[in-house]
């Protein structure tokens, strides 16, 4: 009987952190966060240094990537890039930005590794979890994406809003 | 000897992981390959300043480094540094004196020669061309099209480090040596930071560089040795300029020559500091690894690297951790083409990745030491009549304990070919004897010989041909009842060879092989006897009834050899 007991406790223990852990790996959104913004290119790109973290390197270089257009977009990367929602858009927009990040190739059409593939050993860290922290010039067409995200009426267009 | 290879190949594998314990605990300062900025200062102290002149010249001839951008002081600084130092307190003797430092440092700024050396170093032409060459990013269209500021993080990365070589001459040792001392001193940051000011590029608007402002920078030590160096020593190597300059330097009295190898000794120092050292990333691992690294960088064939992983610990310190060393297959020309990369071979794998540093571990020499076993034939009737002994030895003596010394160069450089050595040995061969009366006649064997060895690597191990030749030494020596004697081959006895051999590299610079080999030794047609002071000469014709019931014709110094090799690979002393 007691063993019923135990069973039934670590089926519990099991489904309560396998819950969490298939949550954080579910998610889109990049884990990292941290991005600094380098410079604005021609009115149209925004460069930045975005850090990804990942298993390997082109997880860390996917995990970055998404970073610098999640910072883009949303906001909160250090700089003067800033991002093009206000804060009503994003709390209002949190199911669509997740589902944004979905679907790579989508995702993909805005963000660019500025440096092909190339990495700087510099910006390459183990961390003690064994996982990769790599940090990636990247560069995003935010004139696309804002067209896009008015399209989509995740963001008003200000210009015309405040006509 | 079944007990002893066990007991062998365990040791190995104990010993190798100690090393790659140690070596994993090495740490490496963070930092990419960058050119660095050089002033040479050559300074002669008062006893040896008429030869100032041949170190300001010995810079002008002088091969240059791809290391650095050598910029040239104008003359009269450094013959207003070269008076101020001859009245200054500086102390030859102890170079490392922190006074020494507090005195340079001083002179550099009141002569101005530090505000020369920084306007050199950070001449605004100069950083365009290298932020061009660093340029490895979609920037290269960016710039066409916009303003670019650089920020002090990149004006830093392109400067790459102001240094100043202060090379000084102190005249000729008792042993025919040059003496001096060498400060290499670098220019960093001050405790409030750069000051800069900024400007436009005359030849391109589009760029803005920042200037250093000269007036609160601070000059630190980078390493400070005495030198004790053979003049002519350094031209023997295979440096192409060099060379050309041997006749040239064989007109020069011995003192003159010492000025030119103190000055000259500037860039083989460079090379064993940590601040010059070349530095890439591995960026590709189809077929071996590919760094970011070549022509432009100096990098040549079979030049050694090891390989290091930048991790982060748990209290957020970074360290870089070693994970195993690699060789230059080939070297890219990424002189105009900026995005070529180098391949390299594996010596001692790593499960190596995309971004990790690689530095580069200079390696002049290899030493080996090696104990062995050789075959021989030395037959017991030898010198029989000589002591009415009867036969010297109880049975014919056939076997032999040796030991070797031998250092060798890789020619890679020189003929294009990997791992490709030239070297010189020599041994001494101790044959097992047992004597049958009360009188000890020891045997022994010196062979000196030169051999070209090639090796094949296939990872941590490989499997090497060597040819050589040389020639061979038997003597014999002891004490009888007519005196003191001793027998020696009489002329050169040459000898040839080839041996194979399978070497592990336990680490990036000590290797252990087992070799095995055949020597042909040409037989010795002539012998030299002493005995009790008087010396004989027996020769194969002259004497050939003797010779031949000492059967020497059955002499063999040559034959099989095995043995046990360390190899151990020294830098540029």
């Amino acid at each position: 009987m007691s063993k019923i007991k135990y069973f039934i406790l670590f089926a519990f223990i099991i489904n309560v952190f396998g819950c969490g852990a298939s949550k954080r790996l579910d998610s889109n959104l990049p884990i990292s966060k941290e991005v600094s913004c380098i410079e604005g290119i021609s009115s149209k790109d925004y460069k930045y240094l975005a850090w990804g973290i990942g298993s390997d390197n082109d997880e860390a270089e996917t995990d970055a990537l998404k970073a610098a257009l999640y910072a883009a977009m949303v906001g909160g990367g250090a700089g003067e890039c800033t991002g093009l929602m206000s804060a009503e858009e994003r709390s209002k927009s949190v199911e669509e930005v997740e589902k944004f990040f979905a679907f790579e190739n989508q995702w993909r059409n805005y963000v660019r590794n500025s440096t092909t593939g190339r990495i700087d050993s510099d910006k390459r860290r183990k961390l003690s979890d064994g996982s990769v922290k790599l940090g990636v010039e990247a560069v995003v067409d935010v004139l696309k994406l804002k067209e896009d995200l008015i399209k989509a009426g995740i963001i008003k267009d200000k210009l015309k809003w405040g006509d | 000897m079944k007990r002893i290879i066990p007991v062998l190949v365990v040791s190995v594998i104990m010993f190798t992981i100690f090393v790659e314990f140690v070596y994993s605990q090495n740490q490496l300062g963070s930092g990419t390959f960058n050119k660095k900025s050089i002033s040479i200062l050559p300074i002669t102290s008062p006893s040896a300043s008429s030869y100032h002149n041949q170190m300001k010249q010995a810079i002008v001839y002088m091969d240059k480094s791809a290391q650095f951008d050598y910029n040239y002081i104008r003359e009269d600084y450094i013959n207003s540094f070269q008076s101020l130092i001859s009245k200054s307190n500086i102390k030859f003797s102890s170079p490392e004196s922190s006074d020494n430092m507090v005195i340079l440092s001083k002179l550099l700024k009141e002569t101005g020669i530090i505000k020369e050396i920084i306007e050199i170093a950070t001449n605004t032409d100069t950083l365009i061309k290298r932020y061009r060459n660093s340029l490895k990013t979609e920037q290269v269209t960016a710039l066409s099209k916009q303003e670019i500021s650089l920020s002090v993080e990149d004006w830093e990365k392109l400067v790459g480090g102001i240094y100043v070589g202060i090379p000084i001459y102190t005249g000729m040792n008792d042993k025919k040596e040059a003496t001096g001392v060498l400060f290499w001193l670098k220019i960093v940051k001050p405790y409030d930071g750069y000051k800069f000011t900024e400007e436009k590029s005359s030849k391109d608007s589009n760029i803005i560089i920042k200037k250093l402002d000269p007036s609160n920078i601070i000059l630190q030590k980078v390493l400070v040795k005495k030198l004790e160096l053979t003049p002519g020593s350094d031209l023997s190597g295979f440096d192409t300029r060099g060379r050309m300059n041997i006749e040239l330097e064989k007109s020069l009295t011995p003192q003159e020559a010492g000025a030119r190898i103190i000055t000259r000794s500037i860039l083989s120092i460079a090379e064993q500091t940590e601040d010059f050292k070349q530095r890439g990333t591995i960026q590709d691992l189809e077929d071996g690894p590919r760094v970011d690294l070549g022509k432009k960088e100096g990098l040549k064939l079979d030049q050694g690297f090891k390989v290091f992983e930048n991790t982060v610990d748990n209290n957020g310190k970074t360290k870089f951790v070693y994970k195993g060393f690699i060789r230059v297959d080939n070297v890219a020309d990424n002189t105009n083409k900026i995005d070529a990369k180098s391949s390299f071979y594996t010596i001692i794998p790593g499960s190596f990745e995309r971004g990790y540093s690689v530095v580069a571990h200079p390696q002049f020499m290899d030493i080996s030491l090696k104990a062995g076993y050789k075959s021989v034939n030395i037959p017991k009737e030898m010198f029989s009549d000589l002591f009415t002994l009867g036969n010297i030895y109880k049975e014919d003596v056939t076997n032999t304990l040796a030991a070797e010394l031998s250092a060798s160069f890789n020619l890679a450089q020189l003929v294009h070919i990997h791992q490709l050595f030239f070297g010189a040995s020599g041994s001494y061969g101790l044959p097992l004897t047992k004597s049958t009366s009360s009188y000890t006649f020891t045997p022994s064997i010196i062979d000196v010989e030169v051999f070209l060895l090639k090796k094949f690597w296939f990872q941590r191990f490989n499997f090497s041909l060597a040819a050589f030749g040389g020639t061979s030494i038997f003597s014999i020596s002891g004490n009888s009842d007519v005196g003191e004697v001793k027998i020696k081959t009489d002329g050169l006895t040459y000898s040839v060879g080839g041996r194979a051999s399978l070497e592990f590299a336990i680490s990036p610079d000590l290797n252990l092989a087992l070799d095995a080999g055949y020597k042909y030794v040409l037989s010795p047609t002539a012998f030299k006897l002493t005995i009790a002071g008087t010396d004989y000469t027996f020769d194969k014709v002259t004497n050939s009834t003797t010779w031949n019931s000492w059967k020497m014709n059955d002499l063999r110094l040559g034959g099989l050899n095995f043995g046990l090799r360390f190899t151990y690979s020294i830098p540029k002393l």
